[in-house]
């Protein structure tokens, strides 16, 4: 009895320490420099895609570790090795300020004035509003016009079905995503959804199944559904710029297999890949890309969606009051 | 003087008979023995799906056991039930953000009693679990929260000391657990919960467990303190719990001063068990 009890209590002891303890940094200039670029190592996955050498970063970055004076400067040092990674999921939050990555669209035409967007040749100032949604005619009735401009911003079915009935007598619809920067990949979805007239498979997902640049799992197929009580089967154009980012590029990349649809403007921002979060011993928090999408073709898609007829904005038609995407919509709509 | 003898004992086993024959036979019940603690509690959670770092903080235990012996003739055996709830909020070193944490915990067990001592008793046996956790995590990037869900095999001890103090006798207790084998629910590390629903994701969210991969310790301490009308239970409750999988360790530290009391029910119901004359029901 007393051996069984001794076995009991030593095992009790013992076995506690089978399982390592989480890994942890000290809160530290270095500790926090190794707990954020072992994070984008193990976790970030477009490393091997972008055949970004992150182990010459750390060396670089290390080497510089040292001029670190304070706070600011250790955070700028951060932020500045981050952007070594070129995408618009990557940030840095700390309580002062935010590291931002923003050469995907700044360093390309904007493509997008919302003031000639709302003068009376387009949506003027009687347009209405559903959900996240404000519509309208154009082009003296014939045209539908949508514009969605954040993905965040969500909307009902009833909404969609509003919308629908409305613009119903148009020949065409422009569904203009331009300068909507992501959100819901799931509301992303649910708008493509009424363009199908079938289900489709549109884009797959991988996610890391380690800490490997290359460990993935196997890409799971994305279909976008046909939707079961909403459907536009008249053309649709949807115009893009570089600030159609993340879910917008998400809702484009599906869009481009939706029959009868056309991507009229310039190839969308990307951020191909779903965010997540980790945090440094400091508590700032680092956003990154962690599971990649991909088109039907199994392409990337982090690097933006082509459209199928590329338009830029002319300054001339600007300074006249002219939308050039939006003119080449209602063209291709109309048959020209 | 041998046929004396042989008369003297008939007539007294007769006699013993007889007065045995006529005492009115005592129907035995058992009591169903509980235990309901609450407490103020600290909690330190290590969630690597979430963050990388340590949160801290405080929060609230429910507890609940109840014993009571297999059967009127077996009582070598007991089972129990123990039911406990924990909430709390916990924080991370540099106060940047929290994780809230409300978890539940259900088991159903079998211990054998023994006596090595005098006022000592020790029970030992297993029980199973079931728990379900919900952490919600105030920095939402496509991992708002993460849940604990895991069912255990457990190696279940009981201590018990009776020890006499002036006109009275204090219980002291220490309940001890520890997971054996089990399954738990661990989502792979950088899939969000959307994925896995809307995608149908479901690989690798399953994993048997064992010592390997987690390891745990619940230790409950009481001491009991008769008083005129019920039993007053003091006591600590710590429970050490950390497991692995997907690449990811996951730990969670409660401890728990807890107060609470101990006291005896005879459940009656049904035609098979119905309450003796004696007792006065509302209902029936």
């Amino acid at each position: 009895m007393v051996k069984r009890f001794k076995l009991l209590l030593f095992l009790v002891l013992i076995l506690p320490s089978c399982v390592e303890d989480p890994v942890t940094y000290p809160n530290t200039w270095q500790g926090n420099f190794d707990a954020l670029w072992n994070t984008i190592d193990q976790r970030y996955c477009y490393l091997d895609y972008k055949q970004i050498n992150w182990d010459s970063i750390h060396v670089v970055y290390q080497n510089r570790l040292s001029t670190v004076s304070n706070e600011t400067t250790f955070f700028d040092l951060m932020g500045q090795m981050l952007s070594e990674l070129k995408d618009g999921h990557v940030n840095l939050y700390s309580d002062f300020d935010v590291s931002r990555y923003w050469n995907w669209f700044q360093d390309y035409p904007s493509n997008f004035q919302a003031e000639i967007l709302y003068s009376p040749r387009y949506l003027g100032s009687n347009y209405r509003i559903a959900g996240g949604m404000r519509y309208g005619k154009i082009d003296g009735g014939n045209i539908g016009y949508i514009y969605y401009g954040d993905f965040t911003s969500t909307f009902s079915n009833s909404n969609l079905k509003y919308i629908f009935n409305e613009l119903s007598d148009c020949q065409g619809l422009i569904l203009d995503v331009r300068d909507n920067g992501g959100g819901y990949l799931t509301a992303a979805e649910t708008l493509a959804s009424s363009f199908f007239s079938a289900r489709t498979l549109t884009g797959y997902m991988a996610h890391k199944t380690g800490n490997g640049h290359s460990a993935f799992s196997k890409p799971i197929a994305l279909y976008t559904e046909k939707s079961d009580s909403l459907h536009w089967s008249k053309p649709v154009v949807v115009l893009t710029n570089r600030l159609a980012f993340s879910a917008t590029n998400a809702f484009v990349s599906r869009m481009k297999y939706a029959p009868n649809a056309t991507i009229v403007g310039d190839r969308t921002g990307g951020g191909g890949g779903l965010p997540l979060s980790n945090e440094l011993p400091n508590g700032w928090l680092v956003r990154f890309s962690a599971c990649p999408m991909f088109d039907a073709a199994m392409q990337h898609i982090e690097w933006g969606v082509e459209p199928n007829v590329k338009v830029d904005m002319r300054s001339a038609d600007a300074l006249a009051g002219y939308d050039t995407i939006i003119e080449r919509a209602i063209a291709l709509l109309r048959g020209l | 003087m041998h046929k004396g003898f042989w008369m003297a004992l008939v007539w007294t086993l007769g006699c013993v008979s007889g007065a045995a024959a006529q005492q009115p036979e005592v129907k035995k019940d058992l009591m169903t023995s509980i235990t309901t603690q609450f407490g103020w509690s600290t909690l330190e959670l290590n969630d690597a799906y979430l963050s990388d770092l340590r949160y801290s903080g405080y929060g609230m235990q429910f507890n609940n056991t109840t014993r009571r012996f297999l059967g009127t003739g077996n009582t070598r055996f007991s089972q129990r039930t123990d039911v406990t709830i924990n909430a709390g909020v916990a924080m991370n070193q540099p106060q940047s953000a929290s994780i809230s944490y409300v978890g539940g915990n259900v088991g159903y067990g079998l211990q054998a009693h023994f006596k090595p001592l005098r006022n000592l008793q020790l029970f030992v046996g297993g029980q199973m679990d079931a728990e379900l956790g919900i952490k919600g995590y105030s920095r939402d990037v496509n991992n708002a929260g993460n849940l604990d869900l895991a069912t255990n095999l457990n190696l279940a001890a009981t201590i018990r000391y009776d020890l006499p103090v002036w006109k009275s006798t204090l219980r002291l207790q220490a309940d001890f657990q520890t997971p054996l084998l089990g399954l738990m629910f661990v989502p792979v590390r950088g899939e969000s919960y959307s994925e896995i629903y809307y995608l149908h994701s479901y690989d690798n969210l399953f994993h048997l467990t064992s010592l390997h991969n987690k390891n745990g310790l619940n230790a409950r301490y009481l001491v009991q303190i008769p008083l005129k009308h019920s039993v007053l239970n003091v006591g600590l409750h710590t429970e050490y719990l950390k497991y692995a999988a997907n690449n990811m360790v996951f730990r969670r530290n409660i401890t728990s001063f807890q107060v609470g009391a101990t006291y005896d029910l005879v459940l009656f119901g049904g035609r098979k068990h119905p309450a003796p004359a004696g007792f006065i029901s509302s209902e029936w």
